[in-house]
């Protein structure tokens, strides 16, 4: 019951300030204006529909459960666009069905670490004091390792699904968030507005979530992107050192490591989803890097 | 004082302390100060003296480590309460006066001082610490207070008025948490210093007024709360409210931003609000317009104002009362025409005489010399000694107490006898 009052309130306040609406189209307009938001989108627009669409793409099936020794490792042709791989499945189609997974474990694996971080962070940096000595002592734990070596040695312990990839590299992942979200909500604290909200009856509550929080959003978004594009490569290199998804999953990853062995023979079966998987990885970048001009209400209507 | 008027907020013996490695430094040390209905106070002094403490220490929003160390401020407190609980004091008061000092000495001990807020290391450390500076001839109020609540358990429960006033049921300090949340904002308004830093960049001006105004006022329908913010931005005499909410705070002038601010803070027609040096960061033309503007809001609503500055000329101009403070004390309180006409303590002069006056050739400005004390070494006399043309030995002795001069005017200093004489009482 409180919590929908509170909801309410922000959401009667966000109407009488001109709604979701104008909010959303000024953001669509100054975004279209930025030519690295408007590729990155595109590009991530475009992955978004192929992986949405993969099931009912007129596409071959992309895993075979028999050797097709007559289709191996046939070079592209209008058959095949991408050609084939060494059991004679189809990389296009295996190519496309990787951008789903690859996005859905990058996107659930962000969220996660996200929500984690975002929360934990809030808090040290809110609150301060012992519980800032405890959360920020955590995420200095977990920093201390590479992210990435980190998520390999979750994911070999956990064996090899999908669930334990999104799990290995939020684990991994969320330190970065808490310590951003700590250091912003360090110095957003301080700020005159914040105490002028206590002095007009916020509660600690409100002034986390409504005040603090929505001015680290830039920064949040920018670390956002650019860490989805850091988790399809993370997804990626582990499903290639084979501590990723199941080998018969259609992911980048697992074809970069099979298509490593072929790379004198059959260049095809590497390439394509490397270059997938590059052009992606920026994409999101591109994103990321033009979100940070574009969320900051100030530059609005500055034309660039 | 004066009789026939309520107070709307009255605050006794507030002491607020910030406790630091070094030592403790006592920001406010003794504040004693009312605020009636439908009056403008000013609050004048120095940078450091503790005038936006006094703010703060209202709002219970003392930053960390300060604490406030002991006092009552009474808000709003009913006429027949007050009262009684004046006659209480009053017996208190004389029921301390037949002690003796060893009695007196043991009574400290057993009610020593107790540090208010957040009860933890900073608190406890606090609490050690004043026990080891007051010495017990300074805090009588603390052990009248101490006897109040004596008298409080011989009343009965019946007498609700009765218990109300002997436990002070009306101290903000007394309140909870969740009530003065209530408080703030909706009967006791602050306006800062710096407009353009003092409102959320990342939100419009529309968001911030509706989030205050639907919390403090239930207003759960979405046409009302669209009239009430255009009202209240009408009120502020803001041309185009309509455009104005919708704007971001970047996109507004500083005296825009302003008006705004006191939008926010008297949206809710709070009993009480608080300008700490409203027009500071202002341009000199928008400030007059700023000034007439909250003097006239703050008529029309029929709230009272206590206006922080370091400026005689806004006090002048907008309030009918001045209170001067200087090192963490008031030194003078007077009505604003018998302040400038007849300024008793010498700070008080020296201020009159360092304010340069227009059309009037001067080779030097006037200043006053020394700096302000450092507030962290306490010591027994007047806290202007070192600075004062007139300071004598008693002086260095022990601390004035403020005494009525004449009508309505209170002064400390050991100048005037009747203020001198008082001492210790």
């Amino acid at each position: 019951m409180m919590f929908r009052k509170r909801l309410n309130n922000l959401m009667l306040s966000w109407k009488s300030s001109g709604g979701f609406k104008q909010t959303a189209l000024e953001i669509v307009s100054r975004g279209s204006r930025n030519p690295m938001v408007a590729l990155g989108t595109t590009i991530i627009i475009v992955m978004v529909a192929l992986a949405i669409l993969a099931p009912v793409l007129p596409i071959a099936d992309p895993t075979l459960s028999v050797i097709d020794v007559e289709e191996r490792l046939l070079p592209p042709s209008g058959r095949h666009w991408f050609g084939t791989d060494n059991v004679g499945q189809d990389v296009f189609s295996r190519v496309i069905w990787g951008t789903r997974v690859s996005l859905t474990v990058a996107s659930l694996a962000i969220f996660f670490s996200l929500m984690i971080g975002v929360t934990l962070g809030l808090m040290a940096g809110y609150f301060g004091g012992v519980a800032d000595y405890i959360i920020a002592g955590t995420i200095d734990l977990f920093w201390t390792f590479p992210a990435f070596l980190l998520a390999l040695a979750f994911a070999a312990a956990l064996g090899s699904s999908l669930v334990n990839v999104i799990l290995a590299i939020s684990v991994s992942y969320w330190a970065g968030f808490g310590r951003l979200m700590r250091g912003q909500a360090l110095a957003i604290r301080e700020r005159q507005f914040i105490e002028a909200s206590r002095a007009l009856g916020a509660k600690n509550w409100r002034i986390m979530f409504t005040h603090v929080l929505p001015n680290c959003i830039a920064p949040l978004t920018v670390w956002a992107s650019v860490g989805v594009a850091d988790a399809i490569t993370i997804e990626s290199s582990l499903s290639f050192l084979g501590a990723g998804t199941p080998p018969s999953t259609p992911s980048w990853g697992n074809m970069l490591n099979l298509g490593m062995q072929y790379i004198g023979e059959a260049w095809w079966v590497v390439t394509f989803p490397g270059v997938i998987l590059l052009i992606t990885v920026l994409g999101f970048n591109l994103l990321g890097d033009g979100l940070r001009d574009v969320l900051d209400p100030r530059m609005k209507g500055m034309r660039r | 004082m004066m009789p026939g008027r309520t107070p709307i907020i009255e605050i006794k013996s507030l002491r607020t302390q910030f406790i630091l490695r070094e030592g403790t430094v006592t920001a406010l040390d003794g504040i004693d100060l009312t605020i009636y209905e439908n009056e403008s106070l000013g609050i004048v002094g120095e940078t450091g003296c503790g005038k936006s403490m006094t703010a703060f220490s209202v709002l219970r929003l003392v930053p960390s480590p300060g604490i406030i160390e002991g006092g009552n401020i009474f808000f709003k407190e009913p006429k027949e309460v007050r009262n009684r609980r004046l006659r209480y004091v009053a017996d208190a008061q004389a029921w301390y006066e037949r002690q003796t000092l060893e009695k007196r000495r043991e009574l400290f001990a057993t009610y020593g001082p107790r540090p208010r807020g957040r009860k933890g290391r900073v608190w406890r450390y606090a609490r050690d610490e004043i026990k080891k500076m007051v010495p017990p001839d300074e805090a009588p109020h603390r052990l009248i207070m101490a006897h109040l609540s004596l008298i409080a358990k011989e009343i009965p429960d019946s007498d609700t008025v009765g218990k109300d006033a002997a436990l002070c049921a009306f101290d903000l300090l007394n309140r909870s948490h969740d009530y003065m949340r209530g408080v703030r904002g909706k009967q006791i308004s602050m306006i800062f210093q710096d407009p353009s830093t003092s409102l959320d960049p990342v939100f419009t001006v529309g968001f911030q007024l509706g989030e205050v105004i639907s919390l403090h006022q239930n207003i759960y329908d979405e046409a009302a709360l669209r009239k009430k913010i255009l009202d209240v931005l009408r009120l502020v005499r803001i041309a185009a409210p309509e455009s104005v909410t919708k704007q971001y705070p970047h996109e507004l002038s500083g005296g825009m931003k302003q008006r705004v601010m006191i939008a926010l803070a008297l949206s809710c027609n709070p009993s009480l609000l608080i300008a700490d040096e409203p027009t500071t960061a202002l341009d000199v033309t928008i400030q007059a317009q700023v000034l007439r503007l909250l003097k006239d809001l703050v008529k029309g609503v029929g709230s009272s104002m206590m206006l922080i500055t370091h400026n005689l000329g806004i006090v002048a101009e907008t309030c009918d009362r001045v209170c001067i403070m200087y090192a963490g004390r008031i030194v003078e309180e007077a009505g604003t025409l018998e302040l400038f006409g007849k300024p008793m303590h010498p700070y008080t002069q020296g201020l009159l005489t360092a304010f340069p006056k227009l059309g009037e050739q001067k080779e030097e400005l006037s200043v006053i010399r020394g700096t302000v004390p450092n507030l962290m070494n306490p010591f027994p006399g007047c806290s202007f000694v070192d600075r004062c043309d007139f300071a004598t030995d008693q002086c260095r002795r022990a601390r004035p107490k403020m005494a009525e001069v004449a009508p309505g005017h209170l002064v400390a200093c050991h100048l005037y006898p009747s203020g001198g004489e008082k001492d210790n009482a």
